[in-house]
């Protein structure tokens, strides 16, 4: 069944509109405000959706990395932090991220949601009070374990984890139809993720909301404590600021969904750093580090659900607050992808590619801003006005990342690795568990060398009590009673799972109270007792 | 200022002093021999004659056969869509590797770019890549992925390591 997107304008090819009015303006289109879209105008408000990156469907999905990159990704796929030691994966499309992500779906860890009441003070975002949101969600998006057997690159995670008794179980994953091609990274062309691009966006545009795609949210302009109007500018078809096409959308009520770098940005460029100072400080990855194996048979890690197993051995391995744990899991390994991560040239390189279809590749994401040492990066803006990312990796990212390197080169061996090679520039493949051992314990703990990876930016607009936080426990910014925050970058700490269900749950509720709130009525299906 | 912002202004500098113009006009004496170039939007033909001598370096062995002009068109699409900080910093970059100042000096690459032997160009990339200074990393690191993104981008270089490509699907 072909999807309708009706009201959406694409600002690359049209003049600018004229000024626009509207109960809510939804800057984002991502797993944060493609929820909120959906809510505010099944409840009968007048809904405008911004989108910086492009309307790219399933009949444009040719699943090739190259084309998914240039119009699918931030920066061709190419963004990082200040410092260009951790690489950044996040969309840049209507949809945003989840219109790339593996499809992944957890709900929050309670221990995650105890920390942020004990430490912020975060009452509204409990465990019990969640849970029928997790409910809603997860029959919205058809969320449910995997029950198709997974991949070799998954199934040797669990052989690994297997054979050392360690935990490991099956991924939830919002799919429906799936084919298991493995292509969930640059875009689904059969529709069966369940992204916001194929789910609640056009459910929204259904209800009369108008989506305006190419658009970037430059400047909230306040009128004393409101916020008066949002200054937009259009983009051209190469996702750079065209000098003309701006216009201004009047809203009673605006909503930051940019994603934990695009929302702090866009506060940093209206200046919101002069109300409160903690803007864009305290933001979080999931710092990933991956080995490689070379296993004896084929593994052909491009095909098929691209994660189905985890291991959560080591998440919570010093406590809440302690030493800091990770979760196991394995990325899909595409071409452009791999062949890049490979900081290699000429035949060493090409050695190492030779093994391409026989690789198998674990990660290790880890949960940042649950101690004292862990407090994150901080977005700031380039003299273009443009948000980055500083972040410097902690003495306690160190010995996490080390932890977790040890753990996934003995799962490899232990399920049957010829050879393994961490990913970091100055390692060597290994054929046997204990040289790998005695090479990771020498390996330097330096930025850049030690090749790190985050999919996941979380915070920067943390919820928390007034002082200490950027945005109070329903998403509404300290001080400014028409501007909430709903998306990932609320979050007080990272999660120690992968984030699309928690943005999805949080922000339906949020979202839910927010449209009574403005006066809008919730239809049957959310009317859930918060 | 922090050492990084030091040497990232001195090279800056460097780069307006030696490279610019002059510097065009230097390798423009000093090069003889035609290559293969596209039109393109951000690299320059001196940027073009620098990657059509470092891409067959950077993919040894990966094919006898290289499509240097997609490659650069690959390379060239990609930064245009990169933010304006990080295409400034790519036009610094190559208007090093423009300059003879940059070439000698900061590369240590003696001939011009065109002469100069796989071994020596080996050994400029190599003592690049592990560089006491992140600059220089950062340089490489751009470099390798530029270059390596473009080439295993098209479907011509996967049958060499075993990747059959996507599936066909029905419409």
């Amino acid at each position: 069944m072909k999807i309708e997107y009706p009201n959406a304008i694409d600002c690359s090819l049209h003049p600018a509109p004229d000024n626009i009015e509207c109960d809510v303006l939804i800057i984002g289109s991502g797993a944060g405000g493609g929820i909120a879209a959906e809510i505010f105008s099944r409840s009968g408000l007048n809904v405008v959706i911004l989108e910086e990156g492009p309307l790219k469907k399933a009949s444009d999905f040719n699943m090739k990395e190259a084309d998914a990159y240039a119009e699918l990704y931030q920066e061709v796929a190419g963004r990082q932090t200040i410092d260009q030691a951790i690489q950044i994966l996040q969309g840049r499309a209507v949809g945003g991220s989840t219109t790339v992500n593996w499809t992944s779906s957890f709900r929050t860890p309670a221990k995650t949601l105890s920390f942020w009441q004990n430490e912020f003070g975060v009452t509204e975002l409990s465990s019990e009070k969640l849970a029928p949101w997790f409910e809603w969600v997860e029959k919205r998006l058809n969320i449910t374990a995997w029950l198709v057997p997974p991949n070799r690159n998954n199934q040797l995670l669990a052989d690994g984890a297997e054979s050392l008794g360690w935990s490991y179980q099956v991924i939830p994953r919002n799919v429906k139809g799936c084919a298991n091609l493995g292509y969930c990274g640059v875009g689904c062309p059969l529709d069966a993720k369940q992204s916001m691009l194929v789910t609640c966006i056009p459910r929204a545009l259904q209800s009369g909301a108008r989506l305006f795609t190419r658009a970037r949210a430059e400047k909230i302009i306040l009128d004393n404590d409101k916020v008066s109007y949002v200054e937009v500018g259009s983009m051209d078809a190469l996702g750079q600021p065209k000098t003309s096409g701006s216009f201004r959308i009047h809203a009673k009520h605006v909503v930051l969904a940019a994603g934990a770098i695009g929302s702090p940005g866009i506060l940093l460029r209206s200046g919101f750093d002069r109300f409160n100072p903690l803007i864009g400080k305290r933001t979080f990855l999931h710092p990933v580090t991956a080995s490689i194996a070379v296993m004896k048979q084929p593994v052909n890690g491009y095909q098929g659900a691209p994660q189905s197993i985890y291991s959560d051995q080591f998440l919570w391995r010093d406590g809440v607050s302690g030493e800091l744990g990770y979760k196991i899991e394995v990325p899909p390994i595409h071409p452009v992808l791999a062949s890049t991560l490979l900081k290699h040239h000429g035949e060493s390189h090409f050695n190492l590619l030779q093994d391409f279809s026989r690789l198998q590749v674990n990660l290790a994401l880890l949960r940042d801003g649950f101690n004292a040492d862990s407090t994150g990066g901080q977005v700031e803006l380039d003299e273009f006005d443009y948000p980055r990312l500083d972040y410097s990796i902690s003495e306690s990212l160190w010995r996490g990342l080390k932890h977790a390197m040890m753990s996934m080169v003995e799962i490899q061996f232990a399920a049957g690795a010829k050879a393994v090679m961490p990913l970091h520039m100055d390692a060597q493949k290994m054929s046997n568990w204990k040289e790998a051992k005695k090479q990771i314990e020498d390996l330097p703990t330096k930025p850049i060398r030690w090749q790190i990876m985050s999919a996941h930016v979380m915070g920067g607009c943390g919820i928390g009590n007034q002082g200490e936080s950027v945005c109070d426990e329903f998403g509404r910014m300290h001080q400014f009673d028409n501007l909430s925050v709903l998306d990932g970058s609320i979050f007080p700490t990272s999660l120690g799972v992968n984030p699309q269900l928690s943005i999805y749950a949080i922000v339906a509720k949020l979202a839910a109270s927010l449209s009574v709130r403005l006066g809008g009525e919730l239809p049957k299906d959310l009317l859930i007792e918060n | 200022m922090n050492r990084r912002d030091f040497i990232k202004s001195s090279l800056g500098g460097i780069t307006l002093l030696f490279g610019g113009v002059a510097g065009y006009q230097l390798y423009l004496e000093s090069q003889e021999r035609p290559f293969e170039k596209t039109k393109a939007i951000f690299l320059t033909e001196a940027d073009q004659l620098v990657l059509s001598v470092l891409i067959p370096v950077i993919l040894n062995g990966a094919t006898d056969k290289i499509d240097l002009i997609k490659c650069l068109e690959n390379i060239d699409g990609a930064i245009i869509r990169l933010p304006q900080k990080t295409q400034q910093e790519l036009r610094q970059l190559f208007d090093l590797l423009g300059s003879v100042f940059g070439r000698l000096v900061i590369a240590g690459v003696w001939q011009n770019w065109q002469t100069a032997t796989s071994n020596s160009l080996n050994e400029f990339l190599e003592s690049w890549r592990n560089s006491s200074l992140d600059l220089l990393q950062q340089a490489y690191l751009g470099l390798h992925k530029l270059i390596i993104g473009s080439f295993y981008s098209e479907q011509s270089s996967w049958a060499a390591i075993g990747y059959p490509g996507p599936l066909s699907i029905q419409k």
